[in-house]
């Protein structure tokens, strides 16, 4: 760790022009994003939303209904947080809002139908 | 697709939902064809349309333009609706599980007591996990407000959410030919004074969040009352369980506050 401040305490400033020029295009170069193609992001998002459901789909071949409806708000909550992390964070955009696009329907499914008092059910 | 002899086995359950028309003051709104319109799904569908306009309103009025203002939102409403459900789910853990129609069995039952303590706890950890810093409990408040207001005029004309016997002139007649106190318009009543009190405040001037927490406390403690005039099984000694978590969220809201006086006291304790 020392000899590392050392050696930045030693670093001789650099006088040639054209050197820092090849640098700083270098580093300018180096900076900037490149074009990534919006398949892969597209892909992911779609792939994670076949994912979703199946698991949702899956989860009501279990029968106890308790079970089915906790797995299905674990499914609701962890997706929900996968999705507006990719969009915050800028890694996977598309992928996020293709996300967000299933999963705000399913929340409306649950939070509107059905009736509001369990005795009402109708069993 | 889902064919016995098919690759995948039948779902096991049928997807129909039959709803009860004697029960209730208009539970069913229209029919097309042989289908019903149902009045609760629908107004809750307004309400939340309302609510959500309201808010975008109050933003715009506020001069928000942060999208964070849409992931508080988007947290409140995924968190509020896992929170509205699942303490239903283990209060009638066996009349649920009974069911045959389990789809029905999924989407039915849920209260506004926990959802508005799934909505909180949500989106207080969507705050931290995302480092989000704007309080958006001033703009939340009001929407909810009247979001609820709305959806008790569902409750209304499905049936749902009523209280005890009554002999006053007011009671209403759900379907059984027994007069009970109307709950849901007592309810309506306090949303909308709540709401005309909210917007007074507001005016005069208030800290970030304040009218939620306001709100909270004066909706559980009004839902507290409430209760002893409702029609739910009773689970610890004269509590139901809508009490019990109506005591939970106001622990919840107030922790700040009772955590401090518990400190205030242990210091003074040392001195």
């Amino acid at each position: 760790m020392s000899d590392n401040n050392e050696d930045f305490k030693n670093e001789k400033p650099n006088n040639d022009v054209n050197e820092q020029e090849n640098l700083n295009q270098h580093n300018s170069n180096f900076n900037t994003p490149l074009k990534k193609s919006p398949w892969g992001d597209i892909f992911l998002g779609l792939g994670l939303v076949f994912l979703l459901i199946l698991a949702i789909v899956a989860s009501l071949y279990i029968g106890q209904v308790g079970i089915i409806s906790i797995v299905m708000f674990i499914l609701l909550a962890c997706s929900t947080f996968l999705s507006v992390r990719f969009i915050r964070r800028g890694t996977h955009p598309i992928a996020g809002k293709i996300l967000l696009v299933i999963i705000i329907p399913l929340t409306l499914l649950l939070l509107i139908f059905g009736m509001c008092a369990v005795s009402l059910g109708g069993f | 697709m889902f064919s016995q002899n098919g690759v995948f086995k039948a779902l096991p359950f049928q997807i129909k939902v039959t709803p009860n028309e004697s029960w209730g003051l208009k539970p069913v709104l229209f029919k097309i064809g042989d289908f019903p319109i149902e009045s609760y799904p629908v107004i809750l569908f307004l309400a939340l349309l309302t609510g959500i306009g309201i808010y975008v309103w109050q933003l715009k009025r506020d001069g928000i333009k942060s999208s964070n203002a849409f992931y508080i939102a988007l947290f409140g409403i995924v968190g509020g609706t896992i929170g509205a459900k699942l303490p239903l789910i283990f209060m009638y853990w066996e009349e649920i599980s009974s069911s045959a129609n389990t789809l029905n069995a999924v989407l039915q039952g849920r209260t506004i007591i926990g959802g508005l303590i799934g909505g909180s706890i949500s989106v207080l950890i969507a705050k931290r996990i995302f480092n989000i810093k704007v309080r958006m409990g001033n703009q939340l408040a009001i929407p909810i407000l009247v979001a609820m207001a709305i959806g008790r005029v569902g409750c209304l004309l499905r049936g749902c959410c009523y209280g005890i016997q009554t002999q006053l002139p007011w009671g209403i007649d759900f379907g059984d030919h027994i007069l009970r106190h109307p709950t849901q318009i007592y309810e309506i009543i306090f949303d909308v004074a709540m709401v005309i009190y909210l917007s007074l405040r507001k005016r005069k001037g208030v800290k970030p969040g304040q009218l939620y927490s306001i709100f909270l406390n004066g909706y559980l403690s009004f839902r507290f009352i409430l209760e002893f005039i409702r029609v739910e099984k009773v689970s610890f000694i004269f509590l139901t369980d809508f009490q019990i978590l109506c005591i939970v969220g106001l622990l919840f809201i107030n922790r700040k506050y009772l955590l401090s006086i518990f400190i205030r006291k242990e210091g003074m304790e040392h001195e």
